[in-house]
């Protein structure tokens, strides 16, 4: 089966993890585990349980590492084992699974309930937008993510980027136009809805 | 070069970000955590894979083997595999045979694969399997096999040290326990199966599924599945009357050529604490050896020891999880 490039890469650092390379480790909690926790903790709403779901992903990985074949991402693949943690957590606190769970796309994520715009709170509306975004940003690689989050967020000029990132001025201009192309592709319509309904009052 | 419309396409991205902020990152203790349980774990999976190369080389030769074997007058039937050692005995513990009589159990003593092992009112059972340390609590009944235990009833506490220990299951009416290096307890009442951990994680093979239950940044969990199958999980004190017994039940801790601080941190993972020192000068006390004997005690003798034989002094603390040591002179400028 030919398998992406980006799931060969994925192959290869869990071989190297089960040879037992810190390194590879290293690079794993580094890329994974943060996305892994805000997935959890987007659902679930409580930092506490988010970590508790971080860990019990962690330790389900670890037992099937080795039937780990690259046929899809390895963020997806522990988002699936996060998705089912999160629905187990939820049902045994009491709490409802209404809609979270369709069924996964390929990077795993799936849909998260956005803000109601019938709700007169604008606050929880415009909170519940953010998390959209910081999804959406997860989708994306994580230098292209963190690229904009430097840029729009931190307000970054392109050369402090440069400096943080350790690229080039010109490389970070185009990292950015690719980013925020990206970017559109893969998030939440409801946040394009929202952009143009700013762009037009 | 961008058109007017890219420009404000861009501007409605730049303000959605501005207005969302940075992502939530997990701080740099939590993911140091999970890297160190990350660690753990596949240090426990090598392990594994280790273990079945071996047994596939090793299944070669014996199929070559077994054709001779079987060719051969069929010779009386050996006995089953050992597969642990009595390392601590209390009271009334035994192993029933096939005869239905029982045969009382000492340190030392061997039990095979097959062996139906009954614990008293009064008693307590230390056995040594694989390099696990699992202990046994009174009013109860297992049966033990390769690689595991059925739990018919009562309680044990395992601890897979440091190093993770081998693999090792217990099975339970609702279901099969495995661990990921771990300090955890699991006991069955009337049908109902009550685990904890208060440090790495366990796994439930359960009829419905699988529960994964791992102890966190904020402390022990426990889980009960009911026998109709339901599961709830709450976070526990990871220490206190429901890990008590297991001290004492310890094979207890030859103390002869050890340094204190060994024995230190032997005494809080034996309480489900972290060891720590208050000043660097007890730490540094610490190091010196003890002259203790060759017979092993336990936890609470072995504190009375070290604080007969130095300076060293456990002091009660804020945190539960953590065992804080001074020098004696300190003790006195402290108030807890």
């Amino acid at each position: 089966m030919q398998r992406p490039p980006d799931t060969l890469q994925d192959l290869a650092l869990a071989d190297r993890m089960l040879r037992g390379e810190a390194q590879a480790m290293s690079e794993f909690c580094v890329r994974f585990l943060p996305r892994v926790y805000r997935f959890a903790l987007h659902r679930l709403g409580s930092p506490d349980d988010a970590e508790d779901v971080v860990q019990v992903v962690l330790a389900n990985a670890t037992r099937r590492i080795e039937t780990y074949r690259g046929e899809s991402p390895l963020l997806a693949w522990l988002l699936v084992i996060c998705r089912r943690e999160v629905a187990g957590h939820l049902a045994r606190s009491g709490r409802q699974v209404v809609g979270l769970f369709a069924p996964g796309e390929e990077d795993g994520f799936d849909n998260l309930p956005g803000p109601d715009t019938d709700e007169p709170d604008a606050v929880g509306a415009r909170e519940q937008l953010a998390v959209l975004v910081h999804e959406s940003l997860d989708r994306l690689p994580e230098r292209q993510a963190v690229a904009l989050e430097l840029k729009y967020v931190e307000g970054y000029s392109s050369k402090e980027i440069a400096r943080h990132i350790g690229i080039s001025d010109e490389a970070v201009q185009s990292l950015l136009a690719r980013a925020r192309r990206t970017f559109r592709e893969v998030c939440d319509e409801r946040i394009l809805e929202a952009m143009a309904t700013d762009n037009g009052r | 070069m961008s058109t007017a419309d890219d420009r404000d396409a861009d501007a409605d991205l730049a303000a959605a970000l501005g207005r969302a902020g940075r992502r939530v990152q997990p701080t740099a203790e939590q993911m140091s955590r999970w890297q160190r349980q990350l660690a753990t774990d596949l240090a426990r999976v090598r392990r594994r894979r280790r273990l079945v190369r071996v047994v596939g080389f090793a299944g070669a030769a014996l199929a070559a083997v077994l054709t001779v074997v079987l060719l051969r007058p069929v010779a009386p039937s050996a006995p089953e595999p050992v597969v642990a050692q009595v390392a601590a005995a209390f009271g009334g513990a035994a192993v029933r045979r096939d005869d239905g009589r029982t045969d009382r159990l000492e340190v030392g003593d061997v039990v095979r694969a097959g062996q139906r092992v009954e614990v008293g009112r009064r008693g307590g059972l230390g056995l040594t399997i694989d390099g696990l340390d699992i202990r046994i609590d009174h009013d109860t009944v297992l049966e033990l096999f390769v690689g595991g235990m059925a739990l018919r009833g009562g309680r044990l506490y395992v601890d897979t040290g440091v190093a993770g220990g081998g693999a090792f299951r217990v099975r339970t009416p609702v279901g099969e326990l495995e661990h990921t290096g771990t300090q955890y307890l699991v006991g069955v009442r009337d049908g109902e199966v009550l685990a904890a951990v208060r440090e790495g994680s366990i796994v439930l093979h359960g009829r419905t599924g699988d529960v994964t239950l791992a102890a966190g940044s904020r402390g022990a969990r426990s889980l009960v599945v009911t026998p109709q199958g339901i599961v709830t999980t709450q976070p526990v004190a990871g220490r206190g009357d429901l890990w008590e017994w297991a001290e004492s039940v310890s094979a207890g801790l030859p103390l002869a050529g050890l340094s204190a601080d060994a024995v230190l941190r032997w005494i809080a993972r034996e309480r489900g604490q972290r060891l720590a020192y208050a000043t660097p000068q007890a730490e540094a006390a610490a190091r010196a050896s003890l002259a203790g004997s060759n017979r092993p005690v336990q936890a609470a003798q072995a504190l009375d020891i070290i604080e007969a034989a130095t300076s060293l002094r456990v002091q009660p603390g804020t945190r539960p999880d953590v065992m804080t040591v001074r020098l004696d002179s300190e003790a006195d400028q402290h108030t807890d």
